[in-house]
């Protein structure tokens, strides 16, 4: 069975959302049926791989650019995950996007997202992957501007897909350099290339485009705004898609950064951009940034992981934070709905109030804070044991202290009750739809169980040699680390259980900045936007002036023209000397 | 068979020499009869006598002389015929706008006799003696047209007046030379070294040819004398008597003069690159459409001598396409103007809207001015690519580069115009007459069918330059 | 087989001459009806193409120049075929799409006819003086395209741009005629000259190719000569935008690839061009950044592009010349689509000044669309056919130049992020006022439907025209 057949059903879900726009109630469950269309067809390829294939795009000069699938079990393990968030936040949709104009826009744009992202899982060549990774880029830009009505969101999708334009130019330099030197862009060719300079300057401009994609230091902060997208697109985005893309592509070519030895350059940004992510989290107050920080730090952490040619830990990671994530991002976007989509979470309340929203949220913030034996605490620990250099093992112990702070912070202030009795939060709550609390309950049970599924999807995994393919988690680690997340629960519940909140902007002004460092990045943006807009400025004044200079040069021709016509003066004897003159030069000439 | 071809052309030359004479005596009868329209009719059928039979004598390519004077050969046929064409024309126009038809039909038919003597000319003195039937008739026509017109008219006449002498001189200096005026090729004795009277009347010839084929620095009483003579007139000179000259040039250098082709070919690129420039240059800033078509046809006088700077018979080929294109143009284009100016239109921009007055002179000035420019398929177009590639052929590259920059140049002022023409969309609508309409038809026709399918006229050019060469 | 070349131009010539005659109100359906033809006589070319299993036309037609051997002749390659292809396919759009305000729909019918005419013949030319006629014919065109139909600064802008056009011809009259007599065999024969320009010597190879890489880098237009472009495009109708940008510049690119082929000394300096290309292309990038008027930004992406497809020519390899005639092509329509968009905005708002727009896509959803695909195309997305051209173009410059040689694939980057903020600005975002939708034009629907349907048809089929590449 053709392994990209696994798009078509949302390819064609999507073709129907333009179609039939005019009823958005048939489009949102002929989605919902697609995605699950495609479940079906994944699960079946899970079951019988079919191999490598590959047919021939175009070929020129000899050079053949192919759209081929791969089932490896890297390729499935991403499919997999794909798949089944796919259906869940198709169905959370249904509740959560209740405006029936937009949602035909929405599935049509959903759909090619998912569908990119499944191609993107299987594909076994770079330009495949390039194809995937660029209209994943596009749709998160229109998904992220959904709401472009909105004051910050046409400019929270501008800022991502700049970010995003930057990585994949970077990245298609890569990529073609790999292709016209070697004359393939299979990754199981590429594998096999002698490393040289050339290579290596190929591989770190891939490594920039999966910065940009994955949200890591310096290309983070269009993570952050781009929740100003509908939250079923923060919790598809977050979990499985997009933001994994960078991690996965590198996962897959990890063997070739590692004899390149690349791998420091991803361990140290991966450390910054974990870091960034943690502090900004403990600071930020918009609901669904914090969990958005904290998606930069777990992939900073799968960086981490891979600079530690610790794939197999990465991958453990990789694999946990998509259910936990999706879970959180859904019980935000119910908070925020029940709250009228209030951002602050010192203005939300209750989200204590309805149970389902409660105990699937404390599944998901018991597991982020790695708290055993859910899913996240064997993820974070399996990093935590990859790293053999004390300081990094430290720095990751600092960050999962922060972790478990922030994430209860977030939980502990929302749940508060609300003093305004007239307000209908209450109501709300209750009448969050069942499609919104299903995919809830379902991810909660997966949180639970995935990391128990885990060594099962991954026991065909053949990572290379060298590297550390298997996890052994000692006791002792899983005691540093429950220590130290117990610890944070209950620092947090000590500093925020009343919504207390901790004025550090105006105690320590340069503190605050440093941990809240997010504007400092955003100013930094903004500073090379202006220099860009200087030097445009520039070059545009150039581009006048020059402009006024071949006008200037018009000008003269004319004059000399209104020159020479003074001899022209309507005087007889005038023309005579002309005569005579033109005599003499004539004679001028002949002597010459 | 033989025998009956050779007694029909000499038949038709003598009809051809006879047709001339008559309209000499047409011209001069009319001032009996005082009948503009039957004028009009008798003139040009004969004129169209002429233009049948030279026709038909073009195609053959033999020659025989008439009284020792004229000669009749494919040059000068095709010029007789190119010329007979273009008198139709300009008789046309003015018998409809001449205040005194009469007598410049009179005028006229000294004046085509003078053509008509240089095109078929056999010796100096024909020529010189054209010129002057070419200059004092055309001087007369522009003053008996009225008051305002005396000044033009007393600048050529007196200018002339210096380049028939300064002609008249370098005949009487060939004398040691040659046979006896002849138009043939001096005899061997006559090179620089035997003496610098040759190359005085060779320099002579062209300062005097110059001064009527309007090339700088001789030519600068153009603009005056186009500007201040009637439209109809002005044709005339731009369209028929400037071209003569370059005819006259023709024979006299390239036949009698070719062992000096080093000499006037140096001055000819001198002179051509002057021309071109004075002549577009000064046109980018003037006002009055006559007079930026006067400049227009300096500068277009400019190509032409590009050929004659090339001095072979692959350059006089393009030369003579150019001109016979160029006159189609101009006689055209000051068609439009003299009708205009009989509106009192006269500035680009009284141009303005003269697509909504009359849609079809507005779209035929537009062909002519393309054509000038030398934008393909027109026939300026080939035109210009036969001499641009006649003097790359000899190797002059700096000279075709200055010519392309020309070429560039124009496009500035006839755009100019174009765009003037097009603009303003309030106006009233404005039609010509019959005259102007037919010949602006005529010409129309002319530089689109010649420019689409030019390969006639061509080969037309191309056995005229070579019978030219043949001969001497 | 059937004379394509001649069907082509003999439709265009009746379709010319019945716009022109029959009455203002049905000029465009006789537009869109011929062009409309000749569109699908190109279609044929490429079935039959698809059938014999390569692009191989061939016509002669009377006489023009004997002495010269210049007959209207006609031959087809596949690069020449695809642009011919594209030309056909735009022009028929913006026949019949492109005026829906029905301003002087007569004009404007009848240059198009014949603008198309022009490219046809030019993309269609065996010999260099068909290329230089069906040239000027097509510049003559526009310039009255631009002229007549402009808005209000059309005067200066249609003066800038024969001039810097006529200028670029000359200089192209210039290098033919001395090809021609350079070349031992003397002939203007495109083919002829291929063969036999190695023996024309090396400084006149250079001066030829100097001269006609400037007259195709005005056309182009590339830094310094692109000067003409933005006041054009300003200026123009829509309908004269798209047939500028989308066809006209075409010429220019085309006969850079034909200059390396004609001239073959002219490799030396390809490194040259190829550093002018990417200054030419970050000049462009942020020249545009400065601008306001959505039609002059627009005008300076096509800058941007032209400069990376010139730097896909100067790279001298099957995949620069492959990937920049599939870049033309995909630039073709891209551009074409932005302007029929552009145009309709201005047509709807009496304004072009992005600042000053709001919710474009509340206003007119279809034209909001449009803009953002039409970005998406020129920024090279995969699944648009620009991305093909790029891809190609990168990976011929790799092999030709260096790693440094794929910066300029970063002015995109600068053009992308100002198109995108353009965008967010005007057309995704919130309108103050809920004014009611604009009527748009069913043709006009149509037109953008079509030119998406074609940047997503050779986008997601490049094979289709990239196979006979490598025949």
């Amino acid at each position: 069975m053709l392994a990209i057949l696994v798009i078509v059903p949302l390819i064609m879900a999507a073709f129907a959302a333009i179609l039939l726009r005019g009823s958005p109630n048939t489009v949102k469950y002929l989605a919902l049926l697609a995605s699950l269309v495609s479940l079906a067809i994944a699960i079946y390829i899970f079951v019988y791989p079919s191999g490598a294939q590959s047919f021939q795009w175009f070929n020129v000069g000899g050079l053949a650019f192919s759209i081929g699938t791969a089932t490896q079990p890297i390729n499935m393990l991403l499919l997999m995950l794909v798949s089944v968030i796919t259906p869940l936040v198709f169905l959370y949709s249904i509740g959560f996007m209740d405006v029936p104009s937009e949602q035909p826009r929405f599935y049509f744009e959903m759909c090619v997202f998912a569908a990119s992202m499944m191609l993107f899982a299987i594909s076994s060549n770079l330009i495949t992957t390039f194809i995937a990774w660029e209209m994943l880029g596009i749709t998160s830009y229109m998904l992220i501007g959904f709401w472009y009505r909105k004051e910050k969101a046409p400019d929270a999708a501008r800022k991502a897909i700049t970010t995003i334009l930057i990585g994949d130019i970077a990245m298609l330099i890569g990529i073609l350099m790999i292709g016209a030197s070697s004359g393939t862009f299979n990754f199981a060719t590429i594998f096999t290339l002698p490393i040289t300079s050339y290579l290596d300057v190929a591989l770190i401009l891939i490594l920039i485009g999966a910065f940009t994609k994955s949200a890591q230091f310096p290309f983070h902060e269009w993570l952050a705004d781009a929740m100003e997208g509908p939250t079923p697109v923060s919790a598809f985005l977050h979990s499985s898609t997009m933001v994994k893309a960078g991690v996965f592509l590198i996962a897959v070519m990890l063997p070739i950064y590692n004899s390149a030895g690349l791998l420091n350059i991803m361990l140290i940004i991966g450390i910054v951009s974990a870091l960034i992510g943690v502090s900004n989290a403990l600071t930020e107050r918009h609901i669904k940034k914090i969990l958005a920080y904290s998606t930069i730090e777990d992939i900073g952490l799968m960086f981490i992981a891979l600079g530690l040619n610790a794939p197999y830990a990465a991958l453990m990671l990789f694999f946990v934070q998509t259910f936990y994530k999706a879970l959180l991002f859904m019980n935000a976007g119910a908070i925020m709905k029940a709250n009228d989509e209030r951002e602050d979470i010192y203005k939300i309340y209750g989200s204590a109030i309805n149970g389902s929203i409660a105990s699937t949220m404390l599944v998901g913030v018991l597991s982020i804070a790695a708290i055993f034996p859910l899913s996240g605490f064997f993820g974070k620990v399996s990093v935590e044991v990859a790293s053999q250099n004390v300081v990094v093992y430290a720095l990751i112990l600092l960050m999962e202290l922060g972790t478990s702070i922030y994430i209860f912070r977030w939980m502990f202030v929302t749940m508060r009750k609300s003093f305004d009795k007239s307000a209908p939060v209450e109501i709300n709550y209750r009448s969050i739809p069942r499609s919104m609390i299903a995919p809830m309950y379902i991810l909660g049970v997966l949180t639970i169980v995935a990391s128990a599924a885990f060594p099962y999807v991954l026991r065909y995994i053949e990572l290379g040699a060298g590297v550390v393919n298997y996890t052994q988690i000692t006791v002792t680690d899983a005691a540093v680390s429950m220590v130290l997340s117990i610890f944070g629960i209950i620092i947090a519940y000590r500093v925020y259980k009343q919504g207390h909140r901790l004025h550090l902007e105006s105690t320590s002004k340069a503190l605050f900045n440093i941990v809240y460092n997010s504007q400092l990045v955003n100013r930094a943006y903004t500073v090379i936007t202006e220099l860009t807009a200087r030097v445009a400025n520039t070059v545009g004044y150039t581009d006048y002036a020059f402009d006024r200079s071949t006008y200037a040069l018009s000008q003269g021709a004319t004059s000399s023209g209104g020159i020479i016509k003074g001899i022209v003066n309507g005087q007889t004897n005038i023309y005579v000397l002309g005569f005579v003159l033109g005599l003499i030069l004539l004679i001028f000439s002949f002597i010459l | 068979m033989v025998l009956y071809s050779q007694i029909y052309f000499l038949t038709m030359g003598y009809v051809m020499v006879a047709a001339v004479a008559a309209l000499l005596a047409a011209g001069v009868l009319s001032l009996l009869h005082k009948n503009k329209r039957l004028h009009l009719i008798i003139s040009s059928a004969i004129l169209l006598v002429i233009l049948v039979s030279s026709l038909t004598l073009s195609a053959y390519n033999q020659s025989f002389i008439v009284l020792n004077l004229f000669i009749v050969y494919p040059f000068s046929m095709f010029f007789t015929a190119l010329f007979s064409m273009a008198l139709l024309l300009v008789n046309m126009l003015a018998s409809e706008y001449s205040t005194d038809y009469l007598s410049f039909s009179m005028l006229l038919g000294f004046s085509a006799l003078g053509i008509f003597a240089i095109a078929m000319a056999n010796s100096l003195i024909t020529i010189l003696l054209g010129l002057e039937l070419i200059t004092v008739p055309t001087a007369l026509m522009i003053m008996l047209s009225g008051k305002k017109f005396i000044e033009a008219a007393m600048k050529l006449f007196v200018l002339g007046a210096v380049a028939v002498a300064a002609f008249a001189f370098a005949v009487s200096l060939t004398l040691p030379y040659g046979p006896q005026f002849a138009l043939t090729p001096l005899s061997s004795n006559a090179s620089v070294s035997s003496g610098y009277l040759i190359v005085l009347a060779l320099l002579l010839f062209i300062a005097a040819l110059s001064f009527d084929a309007s090339l700088f620095p001789f030519n600068l009483w153009v603009p005056d004398v186009y500007t201040g003579a009637p439209g109809y007139v002005t044709a005339m000179m731009a369209g028929i008597n400037k071209k003569v000259a370059f005819v006259a040039l023709f024979e006299i250098l390239i036949v009698v003069m070719y062992s000096l082709s080093g000499y006037f070919s140096s001055a000819f690129q001198v002179i051509a690159v002057l021309t071109m420039f004075f002549g577009n240059l000064v046109a980018m800033v003037q006002v009055n459409i006559k007079r930026l078509f006067a400049y227009s046809s300096i500068a277009q006088a400019g190509f032409i001598a590009l050929g004659i700077a090339t001095a072979t018979q692959y350059g006089i080929e393009a030369s003579i396409f150019q001109i016979a294109a160029h006159t189609f143009m101009i006689i055209g284009t000051f068609a439009i103007v003299l009708w205009l100016e009989s509106k009192n239109i006269k500035t680009i921009q009284d141009y303005n809207g003269l697509n909504y007055r009359n849609s079809f002179a507005a779209f035929a000035l537009t062909i002519f001015m393309l054509s000038m420019i030398g934008v393909p398929p027109l026939v300026g177009f080939v035109g210009k690519f036969l001499l641009f590639t006649s003097i790359i052929q000899v190797g002059f590259i700096l000279l075709t580069a200055l010519a392309v920059i020309n070429s560039f140049i124009s496009v500035y002022y006839y755009a100019k115009v174009i765009m003037s023409m097009y603009s303003k969309r309030d106006k009233e609508r404005m039609d010509a007459t019959w005259s102007i309409n037919t010949t602006i038809a005529i010409c129309l026709g002319f530089v689109i069918v010649m420019g689409l399918f030019p390969q006639s006229l061509m080969s037309a050019s191309a056995l005229a330059s070579g019978s030219l060469l043949l001969i001497r | 087989m059937l004379p394509f070349i001649g069907m082509m131009l003999l439709t265009l010539i009746i379709g010319t001459i019945a716009a022109a005659v029959v009455d203002e109100g049905r000029s465009r359906r006789m537009a869109a009806l011929f062009t409309g033809l000749t569109m699908i006589i190109a279609f044929g070319i490429l079935v039959y193409s698809l059938i014999t299993g390569s692009v191989n036309v061939h016509e002669d037609y009377i006489y023009y120049m004997v002495q010269f051997a210049v007959d209207f002749n006609f031959q087809l390659n596949i690069i020449s075929f695809s642009l011919l292809l594209m030309a056909t396919i735009v022009s028929f759009i913006t026949a019949l799409s492109g005026n829906t305000e029905h301003e002087r729909e007569k004009t404007s019918s009848v240059l198009i006819l014949l603008f198309e005419l022009s490219a046809v013949g030019l993309f269609a030319s065996a010999n260099l003086i068909m290329f230089f006629l069906f040239w000027d014919v097509g510049v003559v065109a526009l310039f009255f395209m631009l002229y007549l139909l402009g808005s209000a600064n059309r005067r200066h802008a249609a003066m800038k741009f024969i001039v810097y056009e006529i200028l670029a011809s000359m200089l192209l009259l210039f290098a033919i005629m001395l090809l021609y007599f350079y070349t031992p065999v003397h002939s203007f024969d495109i083919n002829t000259i291929i063969q036999n320009s190695p023996l024309i010597p090396t400084s006149t190879q250079w001066l030829v190719f100097f001269l006609l890489a400037g007259a195709f880098l005005i056309n182009m237009p590339v830094f310094p000569a692109h000067l003409w472009l933005p006041d054009a495009h300003t200026e123009a109708s829509t309908q004269g935008s798209m047939l500028l940008s989308g066809i006209l510049t075409k010429f220019g690119g085309y006969g850079m690839i034909l200059t390396f082929l004609l001239v073959p000394s002219g490799y030396t300096f390809s490194g040259f061009l190829g550093l002018l290309a990417g200054f030419s292309a970050f000049y462009a990038a942020f020249a545009l950044m400065t601008q306001h008027d959505i039609k002059r930004i627009i005008a300076y992406t096509t800058i941007v592009e032209m400069s990376i497809i010139l730097l896909g020519i100067a790279s001298q390899n099957v995949y620069g010349t492959t990937g920049a005639t599939y870049a033309m092509l995909a630039h073709g329509f891209g551009i074409a689509m932005l302007f029929l968009a552009a145009g309709s905005i201005g047509y709807m708002f009496s304004d072009r000044d992005f600042r000053a727009l709001r919710g474009i896509i509340k206003s007119s959803v279809s034209t909001g669309y449009t803009m953002l695909i039409g970005i998406f195309a020129t920024t090279g997305v995969p699944l648009t056919a620009a991305f093909i051209g790029d891809v190609l173009i990168f990976t011929g410059v790799l092999k030709a130049f260096s790693v440094y040689a794929t910066i300029p694939l970063f002015s995109l980057l600068l053009a992308g992020a100002y198109l995108y903020y353009v965008i967010n600005k005007s057309v995704l975002s919130t309108k103050d006022v809920t004014q009611n939708v604009e009527y748009i034009a069913r043709e006009q629907k149509l037109g953008y439907s079509m030119l998406m349907f074609f940047i997503f048809f050779f986008g997601v089929l490049p094979f289709i025209l990239l196979n006979f590449f490598s025949v």
